[in-house]
């Protein structure tokens, strides 16, 4: 059964119940609006549906019967836990930008880096926090100073 | 011809310092496991928004031939390519490096490199006008045609399961729809947000597909710690000069492989979807094939130069190769030349059959900066080949850092709302997920970058043939392009499938 779970995962995902879902909503924001405006979405989205129909058929094929489906949705939770390091990056990622906003890009960046080069286990503290420094000061030149890019300021003016 | 060549030339000349530049930051970047040439474009695309357009994309070009050299270099040292054609290469390479010849293997490389660079930027010179002329007398059912069957191959090369390729172009096609429409200014799958309303910023969707799921992915694979320590091979630096000029000696021998490789490398790279790694692969197994004695023959996969000359020249012609069909009919065949092809929207040039009408003096400074680029990398390739065993082993950590920072400043750069980088991020869990199921990223980045011209060609064509889609199958230059996209997914999957088989039976 296990095996069965893994087939269909890898056979179908959940890519298409994204792009089938975001497709949807297109379609439906669209809907009964004139044709040059909904006829292109309407088109990808059908496409989409016919590909989708083609991976779910094959899955079908591969044993993805209603109770492996069931013990797919099952083993979410527990996927979610094998890929927590990409998850606790992510919002790390959104933790980031946001900050941006709210104190600056210099010192942002500087705990991000710190941040990261922790959490990534770059070394020992000092080797991380010199570390942090030059890549804080790396961007400061090329990004600030080479290149003026208007980053967010903050409360601290840089 | 001459007042162009005459207008080119000081452009290039006042350019070669950023053409070095480029080439050495190009070769520097290659070398770094996990970077690859497209983050590496994508995280220099923000220093190109505030250049000269000419210089921005001479120093794009100079890198864009530099960073598949850079590949080769860990591939041969320490078993670790860099880039995905740099597999092919570290099959011989490595072998070499073993029997103490890292120094020949890297020279070997080198001037396949340059000799695959500076042929395959003499073909893009002569070979993209022509193109583009010929192009000129499409309309909009051919345009239709050549981005629907630029995204159909993208999508059966680029990953494993050709169904899986064509649902992520599909995807990007609906996605690069989004805001609003081009015939009556009706807003379209925004989710009421004001900063989609010109339509998904693409940078963003780049960033997020490529660097973003990267360092989620080298995020995951440091804490899980699935990554593995590289072993290196040392030689000092008088035996690897020696090394180098031997294998560049060995290399200058062999112009039959040289050209082989170099003609099927830019043949390659002209196919949309067919990247470096193919025609690596390609060109590998016709060495294999045209080797001239059973001992040659059997020397491979255990350190035959002959191995790294088809790989390394077919490489470096292959990127030279994708700019024909990317600078004359605005299709990009690759994310690299995607990201070169956003680079050169952003500064205002009407990218496809129109661009060396419009810009010819832009379009011959980029061309020409290849094979100038090519002869510097001779030079800069040659001293990188001393520390690139150092830049291979750059911690994951510190370059998964780098890019993170650097590449959510390219999304904000490009048009300087927070919002993009977001959106980035967004597009990082999404091109994560992808590549963890199958779907091939650059099947979906294609398909938003292609979205626009195919929804206006498509709607052009139906007006054309009074709201009748007859047109786009009736036309004999549209039906030729339909004919050969058939031809190719079938050759393609039986080839696949027959691949399949003979493996079941090694198997058996």
């Amino acid at each position: 059964m296990q095996h069965q779970i893994k087939t269909a995962a890898r056979r179908f995902g959940v890519t298409p119940i994204i792009a089938l879902g975001y497709g949807l909503y297109y379609v439906s924001d669209t809907w009964n609006s004139r044709f040059e405006t909904q006829g292109y979405g309407a088109l990808c989205a059908a496409i989409l549906g016919v590909l989708a129909v083609f991976l779910a058929v094959r899955a079908l094929r591969q044993g993805m019967t209603a109770v492996a489906i069931a013990e797919w949705v099952a083993v979410r939770p527990k996927v979610l836990r094998d890929h927590r390091w990409a998850i606790a990056m992510t919002l790390s990622l959104a933790a980031y930008v946001w900050a941006q906003q709210a104190v600056g890009f210099l010192p942002a960046t500087g705990a991000m880096f710190l941040w990261l080069l922790f959490f990534l286990k770059a070394g020992s503290v000092p080797k991380v926090v010199a570390l942090a420094a030059m890549l804080t000061a790396l961007a400061w030149v090329i990004l600030l100073k080479l290149l003026n890019v208007p980053l967010p300021s903050g409360p601290f003016g840089s | 011809m001459i007042s162009v060549f005459s207008d080119v030339l000081p452009i290039l000349l006042t350019g070669l310092p950023l053409i070095a530049v480029g080439v050495a930051v190009g070769v520097v970047a290659g070398a770094l496991p996990g970077f690859g040439a497209s983050n590496t474009l994508i995280v220099l695309f923000p220093l190109t928004l505030h250049m000269e357009v000419n210089s921005a994309l001479i120093l794009m070009t100079a890198l864009f031939v530099g960073v598949r050299f850079g590949g080769a270099m860990p591939a041969i040292l320490i078993n670790v390519p860099g880039t995905a054609s740099g597999a092919v290469t570290a099959l011989e390479g490595f072998p070499m490096s073993k029997l103490g010849l890292a120094g020949t293997a890297l020279g070997v490389a080198l001037i396949a490199s340059a000799i695959g660079s500076f042929a395959s930027g003499a073909i893009a010179i002569v070979a993209a006008p022509v193109i583009a002329r010929v192009a000129l007398e499409f309309g909009a059912p051919e345009i239709f045609a050549l981005a629907i069957f630029s995204i159909v191959m993208v999508g059966q090369i680029a990953g494993e399961d050709r169904i899986k390729g064509w649902f992520a172009g599909a995807a990007g096609l609906l996605i690069g729809s989004v805001g609003v429409d081009p015939m009556w200014g009706t807003e379209r799958g925004t989710f009421g947000f004001i900063e989609l309303f010109d339509g998904i910023p693409v940078i963003a969707a780049l960033v997020g597909l490529f660097a973003m799921a990267e360092v989620l992915e080298m995020a995951q694979s440091i804490r899980a710690k699935t990554r593995h320590a590289a072993r290196v091979v040392k030689e000092t630096i008088a035996e690897r000069a020696r090394g180098i000029l031997d294998g560049a000696r060995y290399g200058l021998h062999k112009p039959v492989d040289l050209a082989r490789s170099t003609a099927i490398g830019s043949f390659v790279g002209a196919l949309p979807g067919a990247g470096a790694n193919i025609a690596s692969f390609l060109s590998y197994q016709q060495a294999v094939t045209f080797s001239p004695t059973a001992e040659d023959q059997a020397k491979f996969g255990k350190g035959n130069p002959r191995g790294i000359i088809a790989s390394e020249s077919a490489d470096n012609a292959c990127a030279s190769g994708a700019l024909v069909p990317m600078m004359s009919l605005g299709i990009p065949g690759s994310a690299s030349t995607a990201v070169l092809l956003l680079v050169m929207t952003a500064h205002g040039l009407n990218v496809g059959p129109r661009l060396f009408a419009e810009h010819t003096v832009t379009a011959y400074a980029m061309l020409g900066a290849i094979p100038i680029a090519a002869i510097l990398l001779l030079v800069i390739g040659f001293g990188a080949s001393f520390v690139a065993a150092r830049l291979a082993q750059i911690p994951a950590p510190i370059i998964a850092a780098a890019i993170a920072v650097f590449a959510l400043a390219g999304a904000y750069a490009a048009r300087y709302l927070m919002f993009d980088v977001f959106l980035a991020i967004a597009f990082g869990v999404l091109g994560y997920i992808m590549r963890r199921e199958g779907y091939p990223p650059q099947a979906m980045l294609i398909g938003i970058i292609l979205a626009p011209v195919v929804e206006a060609n498509f709607f052009i064509g139906l007006r054309q043939g009074f709201g009748s889609p007859e047109i786009f199958v009736t036309r004999p230059i549209a039906i030729g392009i339909w004919i050969v996209m058939i031809a190719s997914v079938v050759y393609i999957a039986h080839k696949k499938k027959r691949a399949t088989s003979r493996r079941a039976e090694d198997e058996r």
